[in-house]
């Protein structure tokens, strides 16, 4: 495809024949409006990237909660090193200990140009064991042995082949999306879109306040440690998260590619830069993690990823809120809890927030013995009347300043973060002030 | 007196109405056939100022066609503000439970609560509650499981008597069906704002409403809120094509006779089997603006119906539709909505909004001009289509506002609804 760019970044088109084909699109920077480039070209997806051969971000979408950029970059990163991956290659894993997040999310690594990589994640509940880095699909054709070992296999077999021939699908529609897709994979663009989103970057930064910050907390007995910095030495604009003493993992940890997504999340919300988080800005940001640390190993199974993510994005709000008010106004942390339910074999989840809450509707699975809410207070008691295997996968970040108005309780009983089997007659009971 | 036909597409911001002599619909000879952009009129205004002047000259509606994207306007509303609901014990707003952060659909102070053994006595004196809390209430929501059918019946008929319409969920177990009563309540007010507005008109003319494939008289509210999209979905099929492109002044969208089983709507989660539909391109209502970082943007959120575009002569924030001003205002249909184009203070106001906005952007020695602006929206609108693989010999491309994006399609071709609806209308 012939695309030249202008001096200022706009490409003149020149006019064809009336009538609706590829050939009429001007495919040019607009600048910073060329985010829209991507977020049409990704639409399909949730928690997705881009990256060049060189493994640069050029773009990041990802959902509020369970935020997985690093984790996409991170299995990026052990593909590029150790296979080939080529136009038409599609990869997955869903290893915690190597770039994975749960069991649940899938990671997809795939190869659309030799200048533009596409990984994603999406989750399947319906996968509870590990996936190693293995060829979902090589040249466009499906990979035989694992498609038999993996998906056919299954007793559920039809949910999981419609799950992974829709993600090749979602694939296909990017792969298929010519010119569209040269135009992205072009290096004078990519250019374009880095300097953009730099001096986007550059922009917001000058904007906010510069400084330091930091925060102790003993989150059930262990010390965390951190430290926001930000400043500007030498014209570059850094942000700088430094966690060192913070204390060494035992149970309870969680990979640092978990952490970091969470952060620079975070970061991305305060600065305003959502659409522009790419390479020049991942740049700037420096995050310090002790190794082995709580922070920084990982569970093999993601057990509390999700408590942690929830645990450090409040850490770093409250860090930026602390370095942005006044010092008068030096405001207190107060760590909320917040949790995430998965009633495994049937398929249900729950998300109970700070400030909201989500919970599947179970009639059909539970007898609803309660299901009420009065001035923000969420009530509900769900009672297993059947034989039938089920099991609840909590995630919970369980906070003493909340335990008055938030639990989580079988049998009366207050459960933390962890896999409990539901007997027949057992009722799950909750309690959620929002 | 002469028998006649009115069709009527209400949009969530302006309105096309036609009326047709019976026994000439196919003909397509107008007695009368005009757009209005609505925040400027109603349908009432219209239908007394405009149509009534012909029933006094002898002209009579034997029916009413309508089509409508009006519920829109429902959809960044809490709705059920004077819904009564009736519930179980221990089950008091629990339809919320599926989303908390949702629109809400009934009010709280609004529910009266069902204990297993109630006496009568409760139901009158609950009742004598809410109407000190709201007068106005006249719809109630009755979702009760495990109770005995002779007991229902008594809750129902004691609204009935007190002159309530009475909504039943019948699966009251079931949170979805029970947004989807609620909204069928909620959305009954509006429903008949319409429907009493053409009966004032014309009191003996049969109305029929758009929904699901074909004209009906009877159907659920909530049916409403797609009659649009399936009257769009009935011309593709129509016309036997794969894909429909549909740029309006409230939306730019492709449909593909493809159905959803679960509608997201901003009032939680409902099971109803509803077309999909994806948006294209920029919102034309999308405000154009110069953000904190000092580059032009589009806000993304759509600008509120009122007052509506510069087009429209109210407004001072330009929208993305204000960017084609020039070819608005040469179009007839479209001028007729925005009678005030044809004026030469609009389109400079318009224009001097655009040279503001060039003006402000932070590098101004190359800044996005108008033109470029529209280059953009039309080629932005290009590559969500091209993802979409369209082939040139599959598409409709329906919608007033085509004309915007003649670089993209050569072969434009005149949409109107009322024409649609009359090609409909005289297959019922």
């Amino acid at each position: 495809m012939d695309i030249s760019l202008s001096l200022h970044g706009l490409m003149k088109y020149s006019k064809g024949p009336q009538m609706f084909n590829n050939k009429n699109l001007q495919l040019a920077s607009y600048g910073h409006l060329d985010f829209y480039y991507f977020q049409s070209f990704l639409h399909a997806f949730e928690n997705t990237s881009l990256v060049n051969l060189s493994g640069d971000l050029l773009f990041s979408k990802d959902t509020a909660h369970e935020p997985t950029t690093t984790s996409r970059l991170v299995v990026y990163q052990i593909v590029k090193r150790y296979l080939n991956l080529n136009p038409g290659d599609i990869f997955i894993t869903n290893d915690p200990e190597n770039g994975g997040y749960t069991f649940q999310k899938i990671f997809f690594i795939s190869c659309l140009t030799p200048n533009l990589f596409l990984i994603w994640n999406e989750n399947f509940n319906l996968v509870n064991f590990k996936i190693p880095l293995s060829p979902l699909l090589e040249s466009h054709k499906k990979n035989s042995m694992l498609w038999s070992a993996l998906i056919d296999n299954q007793t559920d077999s039809e949910k999981f082949n419609l799950f992974f021939n829709s993600q090749i699908n979602h694939y296909n529609s990017c792969f298929n999306a010519t010119p569209f897709l040269d135009f992205l994979s072009e290096p004078d663009f990519q250019q374009i879109w880095f300097t953009t989103c730099k001096s986007e970057y550059d922009r917001q930064y000058d904007l906010r306040a510069t400084g330091q910050t930091d925060l102790s907390l003993k989150y059930f007995n262990k010390l965390i440690k951190s430290n926001l910095i930000i400043d500007e030495r030498q014209n570059q604009k850094s942000i700088t998260l430094d966690f060192s003493h913070t204390q060494l993992a035992e149970e309870q940890s969680a990979a640092s590619h978990v952490i970091e997504s969470t952060l620079i999340q975070e970061i991305v919300k305060f600065y305003n830069l959502g659409v522009f988080l790419s390479q020049p800005i991942l740049n700037q940001i420096k995050l310090i993690m002790p190794p082995k640390s709580l922070i920084s190993k990982a569970h093999s199974k993601g057990q509390y990823n999700f408590e942690f993510q929830s645990l450090f994005k409040q850490i770093i709000e409250h860090l930026f809120k602390k370095l942005n008010n006044s010092k008068k106004l030096d405001p207190k942390f107060i760590l909320k809890s917040e949790a995430q339910i998965n009633l495994m074999e049937i398929n249900i989840q729950g998300l109970l927030l700070d400030d909201h809450l989500k919970i599947g509707d179970v009639y059909q699975k539970l007898t609803v013995l309660k299901q009420q809410m009065k001035d923000n207070l969420f009530i509900c008691e769900y009672k297993k009347i059947n034989d039938e295997p089920m099991s609840l996968n909590l995630n919970y970040l369980n906070t003493e300043n909340s335990m008055s108005f938030r639990s989580i309780k079988i049998n009366s009983q207050n459960i933390n973060s962890g896999l409990y089997k539901l007997n027949k007659n057992d009722v799950l009971s909750i309690e959620w002030k929002i | 007196m002469s028998d006649t036909l009115l069709a009527i597409y209400l949009g969530e911001s302006y309105a096309e109405l036609e009326l047709r002599a019976k026994d000439s619909t196919s003909t397509k000879e107008p007695l009368f056939k005009k757009s209005f952009f609505l925040p400027q009129t109603s349908l009432k205004a219209i239908l007394q100022q405009q149509i009534k002047p012909l029933i006094e000259t002898g002209v009579n509606i034997t029916s009413v066609y309508v089509v409508t994207k009006y519920l829109d306007r429902l959809k960044s509303f809490r709705l059920g503000g004077s819904v009564v609901q009736v519930l179980n014990h221990d089950q008091e707003n629990n339809y919320v439970f599926q989303n908390s952060s949702k629109l809400s659909l009934a009010a709280s102070s609004l529910i009266i609560s069902i204990k297993d053994h109630f006496e009568a006595s409760h139901l009158s004196s609950e009742l004598e509650r809410i109407k000190k809390i709201n007068p106005e209430a006249k719809k109630v929501v009755i979702s009760l499981k495990n109770m005995p059918i002779e007991k229902l019946q008594s809750i129902e008929t004691f609204f009935k008597e007190n002159m309530f319409t009475v909504f039943v969920n019948q699966f009251p177990d079931s949170m979805e069906s029970l947004r989807r009563t609620l909204i069928n309540a909620g959305a009954e007010g509006t429903k008949e704002e319409i429907v009493t507005e053409i009966k004032e008109l014309a009191p003996n003319a049969e109305i029929l409403f758009w929904v699901n494939s074909e004209f009906k008289k009877t159907f659920e509210n909530i049916d409403l809120f797609f009659s649009a999209d399936s009257f769009l979905n009935h011309t593709l099929l129509l016309n036997k094509k794969n894909i429909l492109i549909h740029t309006d002044l409230e939306r730019w969208i492709i449909l593909k006779n493809k159905y959803c089983d679960v509608w997201n709507s901003p009032w939680g989660d409902i099971h109803y089997s509803h077309l999909q539909t994806h948006q294209l391109g920029i919102h034309p209502f999308s405000e154009v603006f110069i953000n904190g970082s000092g580059h032009l943007s589009f806000s993304q959120q759509p600008a509120a119906i009122e007052p509506g575009p510069m087009l429209a002569g109210r407004s001072v924030k330009p929208l993305v539709v204000d960017a084609f001003y020039q070819v608005i205002a040469k179009n007839k249909n479209l001028n007729q909505m925005f009678s005030q184009l044809t004026q030469t203070p609009l389109c400079s106001k318009i224009d001097s909004q655009f040279k503001v906005l060039e003006k402000g952007q932070i590098h101004y020695e190359d800044p996005l001009t108008i033109d470029i602006v529209q280059d953009f929206i039309i080629n932005k609108l290009g590559y969500d289509i091209l993802l979409f693989k369209l082939k040139e010999e599959s598409f409709e491309w329906t919608g007033h506002l085509n004309i915007l994006f003649e670089k993209l399609n050569g072969h434009l071709t005149e949409f109107t609804w009322t024409d649609e609806i009359f090609k409909r209308a005289t297959n019922v």
